[in-house]
């Protein structure tokens, strides 16, 4: 494997290792606390003191997109997480054992795919209310299905592989055979899926956030920083476009890194 | 379990009929297409019982059925009298060590992710075998411990042949089921591999049920041979008879195919 | 004058640790002639078909030079990376015939249109007609060309599909096809429709054969020379008639005896193996360790090449005398 002939997967890597530095070192460069608020300096556009300026109340922006990143980018993780666990597991399964089970459970996929997604999750935020950890939940619990369709494909085509065959003829419980035999290969089609929809979560986020449902003041994410520039965008462009670039950044970021993965693990390459 | 009656099959296989459904629409509009039918034989102990038949005549479904990865419409397989299909999953379960496949694709028959050491050890945890190692057991085969730590696709083809036949003898098998075991071989690894299995038969007291379309090579392993098209069996008879007094059509173009390409160096 | 030939062929990776496919290859291909490429699973011999058409991946590092001659084309080639060079070989001077042919057709273009692709490829982009591509068919030996025409690749049988992969091939009108063993995984009576079918095309269509098999019994029937690779290496490179009576190669001469004993019905005798001579097959002779004729010299350094009488050679030090 030859990494460094592999653009998308450098210039990814590197993007979200330097929003990575900023997000987690961040915090040693800045002098003020996300929330300390001083209303005198209200919307002052940047200066020394404040390279990006200050919001409505004279918190420094700089700040607050450290944090909010922290945030953003925690739940976009959080969220990945929870539904590659759900999606490998009932992808897993329902490959593995077909029939009616997987009949249901595909359709109920179906159904999940054909709601617009942003709006569900705007309906149940909007009913019960969001903290961070519903956030997580919530975004996870509409991102599982296409990780679920994915190992499902992959398992129904390695469970007629001979090897799998030949444990079952000699016996092996089905987990075994499920977790040790399969799922380790169909790793691969799962790391790219991740990445993916990582950086679809980070833009789920932040349009919640961006409509005022999302992370709730005090605290701030990439998205609600945004929100906070939505009376006078241009005007305030300090409040806008840093926030909406490092959206920007790391979309791409995890996008180029899942193309770079999908090349690496190209069997042709090897 | 051991069945030492040589007149008692110990497997055998009454108008079996395996039908594959193919779904156009819906479920609803379901077309059949009988891979298998009717088909009827008996292995006896010892035996190798060769099935001959071009790809695609129902051959490996037959396998298949008798391991219990296909459900048939109709018919009985019995294992020393036991009807396998009829029975509970928990008592099949007990029948599966004795009855171990070995398939054509031996390029997918290990994971790919693990070493040699570990397929054998896997297998070996699994059938809980303690009175043999693994270097033994690779031993039996042929092979040297040098391949251990290789992973599958370090192997040629025969060696990962090799190590398939090991992993079939760990659960102390009474019958096994050989899927073309050489045809992707060249003659020289195919040879091996027959002399192999012929060892094993005799040193193991195995019984063989044997699939393939060569029928030089078949020669060499098979006591009876069956001849298979379009899902049914034609004509069955001890080897020898088979070459020389072909009765039905198709065995004899076959038989008279596989001479003339024999005469191409005597 | 040989339409193809190959000199000092070696493909290797451009690993840390090279490890090599082919060392060292030499062959020719005379015009209207078969020549049978054999050797067991992994001795390069799908290597050298895809090194022909240049359509090895650019990870491997190929080295040798070949020289194509036909009428008025010439086209030789040392600098193998330079993909430029093979543009005018592929599909309309030399074709390739896969093993697995239904997977190596478009699943998604019905055969008549795939045929048509290649048709026009061939004829510079003049518009092909539908009755000219199942005149073709018919003319390739189809008797029902318009079922043909009308399927798709996968709802074509194993024989059938290997008939189209043919017809596929020979729509772009080469002088020299190459078939990657086009039979092995067909029973003994389709393979013989598809070998009698081949040599009527061969003939109608004046084409030079390059035919990749492990099967020694149509290697031996089908061909006039026969290259043997053993690990990598040529081994021996013969008429064939030269070859069946007096094989040089002790590689060769065992394959040869195990035939015999399989195509007789008897069991071969007991092969001996493993003969420690103080070397080993990567440095030495690639059969060194398999060889009853082996000495230490044979593990040392690989055996030079005899030249019998230009261009066939062996590569022993001990050959086999003629019985
Ligand atoms: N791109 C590659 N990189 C490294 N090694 C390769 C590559 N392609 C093939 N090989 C190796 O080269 C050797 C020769 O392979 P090749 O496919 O030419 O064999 P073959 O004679 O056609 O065998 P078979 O009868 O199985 O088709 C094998 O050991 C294979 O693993
Ligand atoms: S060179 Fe030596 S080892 Fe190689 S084939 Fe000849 S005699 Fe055998
Ligand atoms: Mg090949």
């Amino acid at each position: 494997m030859k990494i460094s002939a592999n653009h998308p997967l450098a210039i990814g890597c590197i993007i979200i290792f330097f929003i990575a530095l900023f997000v987690i070192f961040g915090p040693l460069f800045t002098s003020y606390s996300q929330h300390s608020q001083n209303l005198a300096i209200s919307l002052s556009s940047p200066s020394i003191q404040h390279p990006l300026g200050t919001d409505y109340y004279g918190r420094d922006v700089l700040t607050r997109l450290i944090y909010g990143g922290r945030i953003s980018l925690g739940i976009a993780v959080f969220s990945a997480i929870i539904a590659v666990l759900i999606g490998t597991v009932l992808g897993l399964f329902t490959g593995y054992y077909g029939g009616f089970p997987d009949l249901i459970i595909m359709r109920f996929v179906d159904v999940m795919l054909a709601f617009p997604r942003l709006f569900i999750v705007l309906l149940i935020i909007g009913l019960g209310g969001s903290s961070i950890p519903a956030l997580i939940w919530v975004i996870a619990l509409f991102s599982w299905m296409e990780i679920a369709r994915i190992v499902r494909s992959e398992v129904m085509s390695l469970k007629n592989r001979t090897y799998v065959k030949s444990a079952r003829a000699q016996g092996f419980s089905v987990n075994r055979i499920l977790f040790r035999h399969i799922l380790p290969n169909t790793i691969n089609p799962v790391i790219v899926a991740t990445v993916l929809s990582i950086s679809t979560i980070i833009l789920v986020e932040s349009g919640l956030s961006f409509l005022g449902l999302g992370v709730q003041p005090p605290n701030a994410s990439w998205g609600s920083i945004l929100n906070d520039a939505k009376i006078d965008p241009l005007g305030t462009w300090w409040l806008s476009v840093p926030a909406g670039f490092l959206i920007l950044f790391s979309v791409i970021g995890f996008n180029l890194i899942a193309d770079g993965i999908t090349e690496e693990l190209d069997p042709r390459k090897n | 379990m051991e069945q030492k009656d040589k007149n008692r099959p110990i497997l055998s296989v009454s108008n079996l009929t395996i039908d594959y459904a193919f779904y156009r629409v819906g479920p609803f509009s379901a077309q059949h297409h009988a891979a298998v039918e009717n088909v009827s034989f008996k292995v006896y102990p010892g035996d190798c019982f060769a099935i001959v038949g071009e790809s695609g005549c129902g051959k490996t479904s037959i396998l298949n059925a008798i391991l219990g990865f296909v459900r048939p419409k109709n018919g009985a397989i019995f294992y020393n009298e036991q009807n396998l299909l009829t029975m509970a999953r928990r008592e099949f379960r007990l029948y599966r060590p004795e009855i171990q496949p070995v398939f054509q694709d031996f390029h997918n028959a290990l994971n790919p992710r693990f070493r040699i050491i570990e397929i054998l050890k896997e297998s070996l945890r699994i059938c809980s075998r303690k009175d043999i190692s693994i270097e033994e057991l690779i031993a039996v085969v042929g092979l040297g411990t040098d391949i251990l730590n290789y992973f599958p696709h370090q192997l040629s083809g025969g060696q990962k042949q090799r190590i398939v036949i090991a992993r079939a003898l760990i659960p102390k098998p009474q019958l096994l089921l050989l899927d073309e075991p050489v045809s992707s071989l060249d003659i020289t690894v195919a040879v091996q591999i027959i002399k192999l299995l012929k060892n094993l038969r005799k040193k193991e007291n195995l019984t063989f049920l044997l699939v393939s379309h060569n029928l030089p090579i078949i020669r060499l392993l098979a006591n009876r041979i069956a001849i298979m098209k379009n899902g049914h069996i034609f004509e069955e008879k001890p080897t020898e008879d088979l070459f020389e007094t072909p009765e039905h059509p198709y065995t004899r173009a076959l038989v008279n195919q596989a001479l003339i390409s024999c005469q191409s160096y005597q | 004058m040989p339409i193809l030939s190959i000199e000092n062929l070696s493909v290797r990776t451009r690993k840390f640790k090279p490890a090599s496919l082919l060392e060292d290859i030499s062959f020719v291909l005379n015009p209207g002639e078969t020549l049978a490429v054999i050797g067991e699973s992994g001795a390069g011999k799908s290597t050298i078909c895809r090194a022909i058409l240049g359509i090895l991946p650019k990870s491997l590092e190929i080295r040798g030079c070949m020289n194509y001659n036909h009428s008025e084309i010439e086209i030789s080639i040392g600098n193998w990376d330079d993909d430029r060079q093979f543009t005018p070989l592929r599909g309309s001077e030399i074709a390739l015939i896969f093993q697995d042919a239904a997977g190596s057709m478009n699943p998604l273009r019905k055969c008549g249109n795939q045929i048509r692709d290649i048709m026009k490829t061939a004829d510079n982009h003049t518009s092909i007609t539908k009755q000219s591509i199942l005149d073709f068919l018919s003319q390739t030996g189809f008797r029902e060309p318009d079922t043909i025409y009308r399927s798709y690749p996968h709802q074509l049988s194993g024989g059938m599909a290997q008939h189209v992969a043919l017809a596929l091939a020979l729509a772009g009108q080469p002088k020299i096809l190459i078939a990657d063993e086009p039979t092995s995984s067909l029973d003994a009576i389709s393979k013989q429709k598809y070998l009698d079918r081949l040599a009527i095309m061969k003939k109608k269509y004046d084409l030079s054969l390059i035919f990749i098999t492990h099967n020694l019994n149509d290697a031996l029937s089908l061909s006039d020379s026969i290259l043997v690779l053993y690990r990598g290496r040529a081994v021996e490179f013969r008429k064939t008639a030269d070859l069946k009576t007096s094989p040089k190669h002790p590689y060769t001469g065992d394959l040869l005896n195990l035939l015999r004993s399989v195509n007789q019905s008897r069991m071969p005798d007991e092969m001996a193996e493993n003969f420690p001579v103080g070397g080993n097959h990567d440095s030495g002779c690639p059969y060194c360790q398999k060889c009853s004729r082996a000495t230490a010299l044979c593990g040392k350094t690989f055996p030079p090449k005899t030249i019998i009488e230009q261009p066939y050679y062996f590569c022993c030090n001990y050959p086999l005398e003629k019985k």
